[in-house]
């Protein structure tokens, strides 16, 4: 909800938090014409790419070189997400989740059909790799979870169609509990269910009214006890997994760009948990196509660092493995982007430079650069 | 604000100066708010294309229209935006819900289902409520939790009580969009039930016009101009390319003809 009023979220910059800086190494275009690239995933000699041209693309992880395209779908990717090291998955608004491997050629090794073909917009395969969940949008007075035996593509085991009243845009099981699951809608609604009797009336758990149509979840936390909530009106908010409780609401959080700060967000792609320091951060960006990484505290921001020059239009997605120091990213524009910790400073203004040609000032991005870099510890 | 400045003194002297001659005080301090928001944006991003003055027009007209043939009930007025350079397709998702300064829909039912102490507030101010005793009642009958969804418009619950929801009313509450929007002992729930009565949904879906109710025709100029403002800048503020993804606006009351402000 909007009160018309700036929210107040205190931001500071703590530059320490991502050290070394990330620069950008390597730029590449998903192809030429008007795409969008959508979604990024990894593992560890993949990157994983969809794009609005409904292609799933394989990438050298370094160079950024393509490495084979998955042709499938006939509609809008919503989600895809590596399975190990060999498996992706992929569902799409044309009904269907494909499963890959990635050492064979061709089709997909498995295909889940939704019901009518009703459009997916997001999965997800639980812990013991027994049940495959798929979120579909509101189609006619139905938004339903459907429940897949995982290794049996034929076996519909239950469909739940009371939970949601619009388009489910979240299903995500529980890390470490593989009969948890949470679900999350435009209707403002987290749905967490036991899975354990798959009975939707006595399963449904635990209830949050978020109050704004839901853009991403996901569990946070040394036990995975809380959830991130970013809306599609841009708020921030934390919950309490166990009981429902609103932990933190920070309201709008465009209203903590500065120019003080280099810092301009306009959207949330989404936030990332790190295990090993027990680190929530927001990934952001700009409409010009700037990523901002931010510290998620209990009430208030840490600007860490803007990435600029890498995109010129707003950034889709990112895929960030701090301890290696590596983040990917991918936009609007088609551009796929790696940025590491260790770049070679000569590349540096070479990549910005031609990133930045077409839209934005390099001068600029290369300024910014500069002074994040040189900023005393 | 798109408002020339030939003097050259800072520009939101000037406005909050070119207001205080336009506005009666609570429009004003309305706008000062906005100002302030949007001073804190890119200040070519965020500008208005539409004029206040401009729109104020558009409002008298509405409002004319419907005086001219009365109706049997109170005509919504209802903000009508078309896209462009938007593709539902691939653009990010367009929905949400604003809060408006003025009660667009005042008829709005709403029900707590409260605690103790909520349901003596609730007595108290004449509002409709549901105890816990209540709910329990409806032994998770689905007819009956139908029933109850069928019969408020929103439903707000008491902190302690919301949790058990579930387990009470299962899923019920869901399905028609009316899960309840929680209350704490330090709200006060006439206030609560009013901001939910305030606050508008909109969501593009696949055509590239939306509709949202921001007010009737019993409301006061001043009251329908505030709403427009609101939803107008937040909508913009929204896409991507702010006014150069906005086609057309309208606002139109139930039984009368769209009335164009951009």
């Amino acid at each position: 909800m909007n009160d018309g009023l700036p929210p107040q979220i205190p931001i500071t910059y703590e530059p320490a938090l991502i050290q070394p800086p990330l620069a950008l190494r390597q730029s590449s275009a998903f192809s030429h014409g008007d795409i969008y690239i959508f979604d990024i995933a990894a593992n560890s000699n993949n990157l994983i790419v969809s794009a609005s041209n409904h292609q799933i693309k394989l990438y050298n992880p370094q160079t950024l070189a393509i490495k084979n395209v998955l042709q499938f779908h006939t509609d809008t990717i919503s989600q895809i997400k590596p399975h190990g090291e060999h498996l992706v998955m992929s569902s799409s608004k044309d009904g269907r989740v494909a499963v890959w491997d990635l050492r064979t050629e061709g089709a997909p090794v498995q295909v889940f059909t939704a019901p009518n073909n009703n459009p997916l917009l997001s999965f997800d395969l639980n812990l013991s790799e027994s049940i495959l969940a798929a979120g579909t949008e509101l189609v006619e007075y139905d938004a339903s979870i459907h429940f897949w035996d995982a290794r049996n593509p034929t076996k519909l085991m239950s469909t739940y169609a009371e939970s949601h009243s619009d388009d489910i845009t979240n299903v995500k099981f529980h890390p470490t509990n593989a009969s948890r699951l949470m679900t999350g809608s435009v209707d403002g609604l987290i749905c967490q269910f036991d899975l354990t009797d798959m009975d939707e009336d006595e399963g449904i758990m635990v209830v949050s009214n978020t109050g704004s149509s839901i853009n991403k979840i996901g569990y946070f936390g040394p036990q995975s006890e809380y959830i991130y909530c970013l809306s599609h009106m841009e708020t921030l908010s934390l919950w309490n997994a166990e009981d429902a409780d609103a932990i933190h609401h920070f309201g709008d959080i465009r209203g903590v760009s500065q120019s003080a700060l280099g810092l301009t967000l306009d959207y949330g792609i989404d936030c990332q948990y790190e295990t090993e320091s027990g680190r929530l951060f927001l990934l952001s960006g700009s409409n010009e196509g700037n990523i901002n990484i931010l510290h998620v505290n209990a009430t208030s921001l840490q600007l860490c660092q803007v990435l600029s020059g890498g995109h010129s239009e707003i950034v889709r997605s990112t895929c960030w493995d701090s301890r290696r120091g590596i983040l990917y990213s991918g936009g609007e524009d088609a551009k796929l982007g790696l940025w590491t910790a260790n770049a070679l400073q000569e590349t540096i203004p070479l990549q910005v430079a031609s990133a930045s040609s077409r839209h934005g000032s390099p001068l600029q991005a290369r300024s910014e650069g500069k002074s994040a870099r040189s900023t005393p510890y | 604000m798109r408002i020339l400045n030939p003097s050259g003194i800072q520009p939101e002297q000037f406005v909050t100066a070119l207001i205080d001659h336009i506005f009666n005080p609570p429009i004003r301090l309305f706008f000062l708010l906005v100002i302030f928001s949007v001073s804190f944006l890119p200040s070519n991003v965020y500008s208005s294309k539409i004029q206040v003055s401009a729109v104020r027009e558009s409002v008298k007209t509405v409002q004319l229209q419907s005086q001219e043939k009365k109706r049997n009930f109170v005509e919504t007025v209802e903000l009508q935006i078309g896209l462009k350079n938007y593709d539902p397709q691939r653009d990010k998702r367009f929905s949400g819900s604003v809060r408006l300064p003025n009660i667009p829909r005042p008829k709005m039912s709403v029900c707590i289902l409260g605690d103790a102490l909520h349901c003596d507030q609730a007595k108290e101010i004449g509002m409709e409520y549901q105890s816990v005793d209540d709910l329990k009642k409806l032994n998770k009958n689905k007819k009956q939790i139908k029933k109850l969804a069928k019969k408020y418009d929103a439903f707000l619950a008491s902190e302690v009580l919301i949790k058990q929801i579930p387990r009470l009313l299962g899923p019920g509450l869901h399905k028609a969009g009316k899960f309840p929007t929680p209350v704490t002992h330090a709200d006060n729930i006439g206030e609560k039930a009013d901001e939910i009565r305030a606050t508008i949904k909109f969501q593009l879906k696949k055509v590239l016009c939306l509709g949202v109710a921001v007010g009737h025709v019993d409301m006061t100029e001043d009251e329908l101009l505030a709403n427009i403002m609101m939803s107008v800048n937040f909508l913009v503020s929204l896409l991507k390319k702010h006014w150069q993804n906005v086609k057309t606006l309208f606002i139109k009351s139930s039984m009368n003809k769209p009335v164009r402000l951009y």
